[in-house]
């Protein structure tokens, strides 16, 4: 976003070099006089042109491009220039100067350089009434002293339509058509020599770098506007989807919220109702009732366990420390084992998804399984700890342990907690040995997913749940149409019969 | 620690039964609480509340041995009642109860005052025992609730009035717990009876009660508005 915003920056900075840098070459020096007419002040024009048709109030375009010899700059020039009855004159889209009284010729004395390559001088004449031309002589000399001339002449000048925009530099197209002739030096407007001549000193154009040049503007505009368009697109999408991530929180904890509320309760009742049958009955009567009222803490202590993981408030490390913790302390209290807990006591806020909660959660819970069932250990260890972006969790048993080799993976659940590590891009290492007891870990990468990653997901997200739905009734349809029909002819042909 | 147990057992060959008060919303759930605390002998309900509005009004009245409070009640929640209830009655233990083992929940009513806590799924004997335990000034705490315990005390408290600090050895015996040791493995390490852990314990709750007196009521009640 910064950064688009800072190509818009430099996009208007460049706009603004651009537009003054025709005030800079009007600011520069300019020095009029005006001298005695003589023949000579008319060496170098051409013929009067104008365009094919001449009418009153009438404004002609006049184009004219030339090129600069390869490796000679152009470092003089001088244009001479007179229209009837008015013009305005461009150099590379640069204005040169104007005029408006159809006697006098503007001599222009051009000081700077012009780098080799393609010009474009455009010239805009006005014509008051009767008679129109504009007739010109345009002498440049290179670094060398060789000598460029450029006259007026309808063969190399062209008349650009007044519909189009920004001619002064633009490339001619074909309904450009040539321009007229209209009249020969020496005849009229001015016959012979005009009755003034007006110096004016200038300077060339200065050349217009890259990151000046029109095409570059325009490209860098419409990347910056490309660029915008996508972020915004982004921004919109990050919004929907935390909107949408709300939406799935808020759905979490209603539905823990109800299991708690309806589950929970209910199935708290029956248990109360079942201890309540058993108080003053004989022991043989309550033996079943007292199983079913175990079985019933176990399902309470399921959904538990299931409220703990659906619940979106504790999504973070701590919370997740402390609920495993109180999970082994209290699978452990009914064996043998003594639990022992090295955790920090303040661990980093760090948000821990449903998903890495869920599957860390139940690989421990294997793990202490494990430990309970065949380690035969007196003390387990569970340690939890943040370095860095990395979550470990390492649960040590004092117990026999075992030869990694020998021992049957599956037996232990050991491909379970691989699966399950592997499902939230993190590892599980077993290291045991005969007599040393078992040290499990697990190594999960908790840094946060880039930008585009969880965008990328998103859309995959999207693109499924949009697919799927459609699939049954793509397959369901024709199936059904083609079974109608005979299913229907039977029951039509009865009703047939008694007419 | 005041126990009402006391007053009674200056009778000591005929302990008269504790009164127990209850506060449960849902009314066959209260039926059954009823009568498997009374079926234990020497306890004896004598109010039951089935909102928190009548807790307030009724239990103080009744001067109970011991409370037993569902969290989950409708209108004002059983947090907010237990520390209503510890303004009026400060020495009457409070015990909660609850559906679920949500410690974040259970740490709160222990802020608010409560003394004790139970899973509502826990057998009676368990119930009887909690119950014993809470009337002779036992603090029931586990390494989960340890561990808040600790966090809460190292950030400053609300009200600068409210201002408690822990002992050393109250410390050493939250961090022992929070690291998954019994009181009895406790009282060994540290060289001391399981008594004076007890009591320890006691006094980590009442200055943990002390510290957040109005606050953990506030931040329940603004955290339940929060989700509709």
């Amino acid at each position: 976003m910064s950064f688009s915003l800072f190509c818009l920056a430099l996009c208007f900075a460049s706009v603004r070099v651009r537009a003054s840098a025709p005030a800079t070459a009007s600011n520069s020096p300019t020095i009029f006089y005006v001298t005695a007419p003589r023949p000579e002040v008319t060496n170098g024009l051409g013929c009067w042109i104008w365009d094919s048709v001449t009418f009153n109030k009438q404004t002609v375009r006049l184009w004219h491009r030339f090129e600069v010899p390869k490796t000679n700059p152009i470092v003089r020039a001088e244009l001479r220039i007179a229209a009837d009855n008015a013009f305005k004159v461009w150099l590379d889209g640069q204005e040169l100067g104007s005029g408006s009284d159809w006697r006098t010729l503007s001599i222009y004395h051009l000081e700077g350089t012009l780098n080799p390559g393609a010009h474009v001088l455009a010239v805009e004449g006005f014509n008051d009434n009767d008679q129109a031309g504009v007739i010109l002589g345009f002498r440049l000399e290179t670094a060398n002293g060789q000598i460029v001339e450029i006259r007026s002449d309808p063969a190399s000048w062209r008349v650009v339509p007044n519909s189009e925009g920004g001619w002064e530099t633009a490339r001619p197209t074909e309904n450009w058509p040539n321009a007229s002739f209209a009249a020969n030096f020496g005849r009229v407007p001015w016959w012979q020599i005009p009755a003034s001549v007006l110096h004016i000193s200038g300077t060339l154009p200065k050349p217009i770098a890259v990151w000046q040049s029109r095409e570059f503007q325009v490209g860098l505009f419409a990347g910056c506007g490309v660029f915008v368009i996508i972020c915004l697109h982004l921004l919109v999408q990050l919004v929907s989807q935390s909107k949408a991530h709300r939406l799935v929180q808020a759905e979490r904890d209603r539905i823990a919220r109800d299991i708690h509320d309806d589950l929970g309760s209910k199935l708290t009742q029956l248990l109360l109702t079942g201890e309540v049958a058993q108080i003053g009955s004989a022991p043989a009567a309550s033996e079943p009732l007292s199983q079913m009222c175990d079985g019933a803490r176990n399902i309470l202590a399921t959904i538990d366990e299931v409220v703990w993981i659906v619940n979106s408030q504790q999504d973070n490390l701590e919370d997740f420390a402390i609920y495993v913790c109180k999970y082994v302390q209290h699978f452990l209290q009914l064996t043998a084992i003594r639990c022992r807990f090295d955790v920090a006591t303040e661990l980093p806020a760090k948000n821990l998804s449903q998903l890495v909660r869920r599957n860390l959660f139940l690989a421990i819970k294997e793990a202490v399984n494990n430990a309970a069932k065949h380690s035969q250990a007196t003390q387990l260890t569970l340690r939890i700890e943040l370095i860095g972006s990395q979550l470990n969790v390492v649960l040590a048993d004092n117990g026999h342990g075992f030869d990694s080799a020998q021992v049957s993976q599956e037996r232990n659940g050991l491909i379970n907690m691989k699966l399950r590590l592997a499902e939230i891009g993190g590892v599980c290492q077993v290291a045991s040995r005969l007599g040393e007891g078992c040290q499990i870990s697990f190594h999960v990468p908790l840094k946060p997913p880039s930008l585009f990653k969880t965008w990328f997901q998103a859309r995959n997200r999207e693109e499924t749940t949009a697919r799927d739905p459609l699939q049954p009734e793509g397959v369901g349809s024709p199936t059904n149409t083609a079974e109608n029909p005979p299913v229907k002819s039977p029951e039509t042909s009865p009703v047939a019969k008694p007419q | 620690m005041k126990v009402p147990f006391t007053n009674t057992s200056d009778k000591a060959t005929v302990p008269a039964a504790v009164s127990v008060a209850l506060v449960e919303d849902q009314e066959d759930l209260c039926r059954s609480w009823v009568q498997i605390i009374e079926s234990f002998g020497g306890f004896e309900c004598v109010c039951t509340c089935p909102s928190a509005e009548e807790a307030v009004r009724r239990i103080p009245e009744a001067r109970p041995g011991v409370i037993l409070m569902d969290i989950r009640l409708p209108r004002m929640s059983g947090i907010e009642c237990t520390s209503r209830l510890k303004e009026l009655l400060p020495t009457t233990p409070i015990v909660i109860l609850t559906v679920l083992d949500d410690d974040e929940l259970i740490f709160r009513a222990l802020q608010a005052g409560a003394d004790g806590y139970l899973l509502k799924r826990s057998k009676p004997a368990e119930l009887r025992s909690a119950l014993l335990d809470v009337l002779n000034g036992g603090a029931p705490m586990s390494s989960a609730i340890a561990r808040r315990v600790v966090r809460s005390f190292r950030r400053p408290p609300a009200n600068p009035r409210n201002e408690a600090h822990l002992s050393t050895r109250e410390i050493e015996v939250l961090s022992l717990l929070s690291g998954g040791l019994s009181n009895k493995e406790i009282a060994d390490q540290m060289r001391l009876s399981v008594e004076t852990v007890r009591s320890y314990l006691k006094t980590i709750y009442d200055k943990l009660h002390v510290r957040c007196r109005t606050e953990a009521v506030i931040r329940y009640n603004a955290n339940r508005s929060a989700v509709p």
